[in-house]
């Protein structure tokens, strides 16, 4: 099947009889289906978290290094800053004038992933390891599944620039597109609060 | 549910043999996470309804 | 009237263009991107995934009725192979037969052709997820071969001793298990989408939500309990691969872990997962029954509702797996509540069909004895199921063979009677021709009297004490009896037996594809919108434009009062 047109019709006969046109488009469904199964998987993580923590005395254990809480407070608005430009792009799509924003929504997104490493090399010297405490093990755990969230979310969003450039980025695709991202930049804040603080 | 918490279940050999500090974070991880799906589905259903009215509307 | 099949090839040229060209090969068998063939693709590797599995069961179950002796084909079952044994025919027949065959294989074959689609909305990823779900079965193959053997923690994982290579003895295959399953998830979930968005934007004109036949419902249903419950048990399968592999201590209570928090995890999936697998099978027999009594479906919409409040109550019923493990005593009579409650609804469906088949005109063909023997085999695997819900109960019978024997009377009905349910009725669409009656017949009795001689002694010798996983009763003074020793040696022997009679599956199946007598298009006078196409080419659609349905009225429109027909199509004005 070469690339589907905008408009789809899900027959593969042409002329095709009176189909009907879905009410929602099926690229997005199938980004809110896919995005419910992954919230499934973080509530996983964080009630993982959660029972594991309830059973310690003191958390953070003693002895580990502290969390860059304040850096990542920035990191974090910078990532919200980068869903809201992509919403401008979504605004904008249908004026043609989305390419900016997408960018900026792309370079905040890189920004965020490049500080994150940043303060991540500078845990792991000070001695915070997946083997050095629950703490760290699950720290790792669930800021690196969201890291590797994000980086799919950049992925998602440069295969979205070439689709506009190329002039072929339907409304519905970029509406799927941008769902995925919504999600990866709103579950960064609860998981800071359940992490970090 | 009244029953849920009467006294003698406490007589059970085997129940509550792990009273560990974390009973109270397993139930309400257990409530969090049974109740996320029924949002979630029941909001995509509720949103999903929204767009099926608003088109019929329009085109009726 | 022209042959559909003549008038397709001429529109072919002139308005198909690039579809029309000849498939190689590997276009139509290993990379297809059809529906119909990706769903044959599941159903294979489903069934030879189940050949091995039931090859292990008789491995194990030989050790159990002749401890120590050299089973035939295998060898001599040592403790660890045991271990393995079990675990792998346990995992493979949730994860990769039952599965596969119930949801992918019947799901991919029947929700286009049933709504009146060509293809799935994205038949390239359909592609790749069956691509991901070989990708998986073949992990679990390779390993049973690396060193220490396949993974033996059974198919519950729970840590410890899944997580310590020094408690599981496999330390290879324990990660690969992890690996597999993961894999399989990842495969499930983008076909669960397909489904879903196909039920929802591909229907025929005219197919309103309730005129969508039954198991096209509750594949999708089930599909989305799979989404909503896996995400837990990933999270917790990735910290238990990380506890193998990494040096973590998630599960380990020493480093201020808890193994209780994995069972909570596993359990929170585990539970939805048998109604995930139970929604289709049950589906299947909703279409079965209305075809074979000539009669309407009672009550559809009650139907529905029971199959969508199964699926929200199965979320809440996951504890009773851990009624002995020291949870709250409180919670466990909370959970007790559910899970007795859950079986109303299933009893609902199951009082529905009876009513479908009161004053029917009832034809005992093939399909409709699996159909039929569902229902009765669930139901005692139902009943059986409230024993081990109570709370109280539930502290001297969990982990015996009451509870193996319990969920083999769910699990087999679901995974195997509905199988071959499913198969023997749809195989005049899948392939044509119609599988021979007489063997049929002779495989179904065959099957269902020995699968109830497997596990009817089994409920009795749990009831006496029989604890699960044990390698040899011999060792335990009150179990060694020779009266227990008779029951296990009646159940394996049953096995065997009940084996044999696969043959004759294999054989009518394998027979019927190339030398069956020809099927029309609609062999058993059905009404849905499956038997209104030809045997269609891969890649070309379902069906001609001429031919393309709308839909008029519901699925089940059998004896309608007034007219000649004793069906009535769902397509035909």
């Amino acid at each position: 099947m070469t690339d589907a047109p905008p408009e789809r019709d899900f027959r593969l006969v042409h002329p095709a009889p009176r189909a009907r046109r879905p009410v929602v488009p099926s690229e997005v469904i199938a980004m809110l289906v896919f995005v419910f199964t992954e919230v499934m998987f973080f509530g996983g993580l964080v009630s993982a978290h959660t029972i594991t923590r309830s059973n310690w005395p003191m958390w953070p254990p003693p002895g580990q290094p502290r969390l860059p809480i304040e850096a990542t407070a920035v990191n974090t608005a910078v990532l919200l800053a980068s869903a809201g430009l992509l919403w401008l792009a979504g605004r904008r799509h249908v004026e043609g004038r989305a390419r900016a924003p997408l960018l900026g929504a792309m370079a905040a997104g890189g920004f965020f992933v490049v500080a994150q490493g940043y303060e991540w090399v500078g845990l792991v010297r000070e001695g915070l390891t997946m083997q050095s405490s629950t703490h760290g093990a699950f720290f790792y755990l669930i800021v690196g599944t969201h890291a590797l969230h994000v980086l799919a979310g950049l992925g998602v969003l440069v295969a979205l620039r070439a689709r506009l450039a190329a002039g072929r980025l339907s409304v519905d695709e970029f509406t799927a597109g941008r769902i995925f991202w919504y999600f990866v930049v709103v579950l960064w804040p609860v998981l800071y609060w359940r992490v970090y603080l | 549910m009244s029953l849920a918490w009467l006294a003698p279940a406490w007589a059970c050999a085997v129940c509550g043999a792990g009273q560990g500090n974390d009973q109270g974070a397993y139930l309400e991880m257990s409530i969090v996470l049974s109740l996320m799906p029924l949002v979630l589905i029941g909001g995509v259903a509720w949103w999903v309804r929204g767009q099926v009215r608003a088109a019929r509307a329009a085109a009726g | 009237m022209s042959h559909p099949e003549h008038a397709h090839a001429d529109h072919g040229h002139a308005a198909h263009g690039d579809h029309h060209h000849e498939m190689s090969f590997s276009e139509k068998y290993l990379f297809p991107t059809d529906h119909k063939y990706i769903a044959k693709q599941y159903m294979l590797t489903g069934m030879i995934m189940a050949v091995a599995a039931g090859f292990f069961a008789y491995a194990f179950r030989m050790q159990l009725a002749f401890p120590g002796m050299s089973v035939p084909f295998f060898g001599v079952v040592s403790p660890t192979e045991y271990n393995s044994l079990v675990t792998q025919h346990g995992s493979i027949m949730v994860f990769w037969v039952a599965m596969p065959v119930l949801i992918a294989a019947f799901g991919n074959f029947l929700i286009p052709l049933m709504i009146g689609a060509d293809d799935m909305v994205f038949p390239r990823l359909n592609r790749l997820s069956y691509q991901l779900f070989l990708l998986s079965a073949i992990l679990v193959v390779v390993g049973w071969f690396v060193p220490g053997g396949g993974f033996g923690g059974a198919w519950t994982s729970y840590p410890p001793l899944s997580a310590k290579a020094e408690y599981s003895l496999t330390p290879a295959g324990s990660s690969i298990w992890l690996a597999a399953v993961a894999v399989e998830f990842a495969a499930f979930l983008l076909g669960g989408i397909n489904f879903v968005v196909t039920a929802m934007n591909a229907r025929a004109p005219g197919m309103k939500w309730h005129d969508v036949p039954i198991v096209v419902w509750f594949i999708c249903i089930a599909s989305i309990l799979f989404m909503a419950s896996v995400g837990p048990l990933i999270a917790g399968a990735i910290m238990l691969l990380f506890d193998q592999q990494l040096g973590t201590h998630f599960f380990d209570p020493v480093a201020g872990g808890d193994p209780i928090l994995w069972q909570h995890l596993f359990w929170f999936f585990g539970h939805p997962e048998v109604y995930v697998v139970l929604l289709p099978a049950i589906g299947i027999c909703a279409e079965i029954i209305p075809v074979f009594a000539r009669k309407k479906l009672f009550g559809y919409r009650a139907i529905l509702y029971t199959g969508i409040a199964t699926g929200v109550l199965s979320f809440f019923v996951w504890a009773h797996h851990q009624f002995v493990a020291g949870i709250d005593p409180r919670m466990a009579n909370v959970f007790t509540i559910t899970t007795v409650l859950i079986s109303i609804p299933i009893a609902e469906m199951v009082f529905l069909y009876i009513a479908t088949l009161y004053g029917g005109s009832i034809k005992f063909s093939v399909p409709m004895l699996w159909a039929l023997s569902f229902i009765f085999c669930f139901l005692i695997g139902g009943v059986t199921g409230i024993f081990l819900g109570a709370s109280g109960a539930d502290i001297y019978l969990h982990d015996t063979y009451f509870v193996v024997a319990h969920f083999h009377y769910t699990f087999y009905p679901i995974a195997i009677i509905g199988t071959f349910a499913g198969v023997t009725h749809w195989f005049p669409k899948l392939f044509g021709r119609y599988m021979d009656e007489k063997l049929g017949q002779i495989h179904f009795w065959g099957t269902v009297l020995s699968f109830n001689l497997i596990f009817i002694p089994l409920f009795f010798t749990g009831l006496a004490g029989d604890h699960r996983r044990i390698y040899n009763y011999n060792n335990f003074a009150e179990l060694g009896t020779p009266d227990l020793q008779w029951l296990r040696i009646l159940a394996t022997v049953a096995l065997v037996i009940m084996l044999i009679f696969q043959v004759l599956f294999v054989y009518n199946f394998i027979n019927s594809i190339f030398k069956g007598k020809l099927a029309p298009t609609n062999p058993w006078k059905a009404t849905t919108l499956e038997w209104t196409t030809p045997s269609a080419q891969p890649g070309h659609g379902n069906w001609t434009p001429e031919t393309m349905p709308s839909v008029y009225r519901g699925p089940y429109e059998y004896s309608a009062p007034g007219r000649d027909d004793d069906f009535h199509p769902q397509n035909v004005p």
